[in-house]
């Protein structure tokens, strides 16, 4: 199986699922959305699209890569922050191979993925992204599209509530993951979770879902958006090390 | 607690904390939190007297606390002296003058304002001008609870979680006016009795039972938008490390206790819309299908579902 891979220069999720698929003897190439990768496309099976945070940039990858796609290949776009749907409407000549997903990190023990089609869509690259995830021992969960899908707006909720906590002075960063974990058995406190899964990706979901259901609901804490700004997005800088994983 | 030190008779601990049988704890509420709270003490070596309005409740409580450490004893996890020696530093009345001499109150009545603070003006009577009075409470203010206390620097939240004895974590809620000497002194128990202390400003939820709210609420939002049922939840969240998706938790915990506990956070910042509830809870709660105790909540446990 030949897929590229497309996603911001730092992020995790496509070297995670390159590593995964190179490991199943498959052909990956990561690359930035901007490159030209004409007859690489052509010879693709899938191309996954896993760029979060700017749906503008999500737009205009799917405009160049999708029509140098065969028929029967599979346009596969993040829903972390952006609706299938809306990635579909940019598909000028084939909506119907675009499916959505969303696999929030850590990814390393998922053993599904959650996965959804657009309004637009003819089901006709439902199986070719099966193939893609049973490739990479991932089981597809169908869902209805939306934006975050499960559980991206899940996760972003629980970090969201947890930089509201910190940023009012209500517990520290280490005591706020601790009593999650302890009191109601997370698996990692939501703040170090954050970390793990980039605090510009949560905020990308929380912006898109604000947007999406028009509610004061999804507004971002004003800490997480500082920090965000300030390029502290986890990663490399924890909020408390000692408890932080890398992804 | 109840671990599997080879020595958990009461002599060889109060060797390790000599401390623990000179601090005497006061309990008031023999409820199912109250007995809980007074097993971890009694078990940590404090003399405890437990306190509630009628006998036969604080009767139920010291069954419950007994059966509880019998059971832990025939499964070989302690030995039947350590659970004699620690019912033996257990008192039950319902008399509130047996609070005068403890060093610490912790209050676990019901979670109606009136009757906490008939119990707090009569604690602040009965007991010494150090004694620490504690609150279990999850739904009410420290400063709301202290607000009739003559000092209410010697209140702050002890909120443990049910159950009591197996739960390590336990929210030490500082009030506007808590000393302290008052938190320090709460925090190292604390620690002593093999819990592990967070420190949570005086704020509607506290931490856990605020930061947990959108598990539950975007749950629900998902499933009542469509994007997916409560199975296919479930499955996804115990696939991310969750040891339970949001709706078999929910059945577990009782859908009326976790829908009271949402509209208490709701209500307590003011209808935000980040903690609105949603009317799935209370349509569930009208239907009297409250989760695993009715047979049915989100699944059906009578016909084996789930």
């Amino acid at each position: 199986m030949n897929v590229i891979l497309l996603g911001e220069a730092d992020a995790q999720l496509p070297l995670r699922i390159a590593a995964k698929l190179e490991a199943h003897r498959h052909r990956a190439i990561v690359a930035s959305p901007d490159a030209h990768l004409e007859r690489e496309t052509r010879e693709a099976d899938a191309v996954v699209d896993c760029w979060v945070t700017d749906a503008a940039a999500k737009l205009a990858a799917l405009g160049r890569y999708e029509r140098w796609l065969r028929r029967d290949a599979a346009y596969l776009t993040c829903c972390h922050a952006a609706s299938a749907t809306r990635m579909a409407a940019g598909a000028g000549k084939a909506p119907g191979r675009v499916v959505g997903f969303a696999l929030p990190a850590p990814i390393d023990d998922r053993k599904l993925v959650e996965c959804a089609l657009p309004l637009q869509a003819t089901g006709a690259a439902k199986p070719a992204a099966e193939a893609l995830w049973r490739a990479i021992g991932l089981e597809a969960v169908w869902v209805d599209d939306s934006v975050g899908l499960i559980m991206p707006r899940i996760l972003a909720g629980l970090a969201n509530e947890a930089f509201f906590a910190l940023g009012e002075g209500l517990a520290s960063a280490r005591d706020i993951d601790r009593a999650m974990q302890l009191g109601t058995r997370y698996p990692r406190g939501p703040l170090a979770w954050a970390e793990v899964m980039g605090l510009d990706q949560v905020l990308a979901c929380l912006d898109a879902l604000a947007t999406e259901h028009g509610e004061d609901r999804y507004r971002a804490a004003p800490l997480l958006r500082r920090r965000v700004a300030a390029g502290r997005t986890g990663r490399l800088d924890a909020l408390h090390p000692d408890e932080v994983e890398t992804a | 607690m109840a671990d599997a030190s080879p020595s958990p008779a009461g002599e060889t601990r109060s060797n390790e904390a000599p401390a623990a049988a000179e601090t005497c704890i006061g309990v008031a509420g023999a409820g199912t939190m109250g007995a809980g709270i007074a097993q971890v003490l009694i078990w940590a070596g404090h003399p405890v007297r437990l306190y509630d309005i009628e006998q036969a409740y604080v009767a139920r409580g010291r069954d419950q606390i007994a059966s509880f450490l019998r059971r832990g004893a025939e499964k070989g996890r302690h030995s039947s002296e350590a659970v004699d020696s620690a019912l033996a530093r257990l008192t039950i009345t319902t008399d509130l003058a047996d609070m005068a001499g403890v060093d610490l109150v912790i209050e676990a009545a019901p979670e109606r304002i009136d009757i906490k603070h008939e119990l707090f003006r009569n604690l602040e009577r009965v007991c010494g001008a150090e004694t620490i009075l504690a609150t279990n409470t999850s739904t009410l203010s420290v400063a709301l609870i202290a607000s009739v206390l003559e000092r209410p620097e010697r209140a702050c939240g002890l909120h443990f979680f049910n159950p009591a004895p197996l739960m390590p974590l336990v929210e030490i809620v500082r009030g506007p006016a808590t000393a302290a000497r008052v938190i320090e002194t709460v925090t190292r128990l604390a620690q002593a009795w093999g819990k592990q202390p967070v420190l949570a400003e005086d704020a509607p939820g506290f931490i856990v039972n605020r930061v947990a709210r959108p598990f539950y609420g975007e749950g629900l939002r998902l499933a009542g938008e469509r994007v997916a049922d409560y199975a296919t939840i479930d499955r996804l969240a115990r696939d991310a490390g969750f040891p339970m998706g949001p709706f078999e938790l929910m059945d577990l915990i009782g859908i009326d206790v976790n829908f009271a506990a949402a509209s208490a956070v709701f209500e307590g910042f003011f209808g935000d819309p980040r903690f609105r509830p949603h009317p799935i809870q209370r349509a569930m709660v009208e239907s009297g299908r409250l989760g695993r105790k009715t047979g049915r909540g989100y699944y059906d446990y009578a016909a084996g579902d789930a």
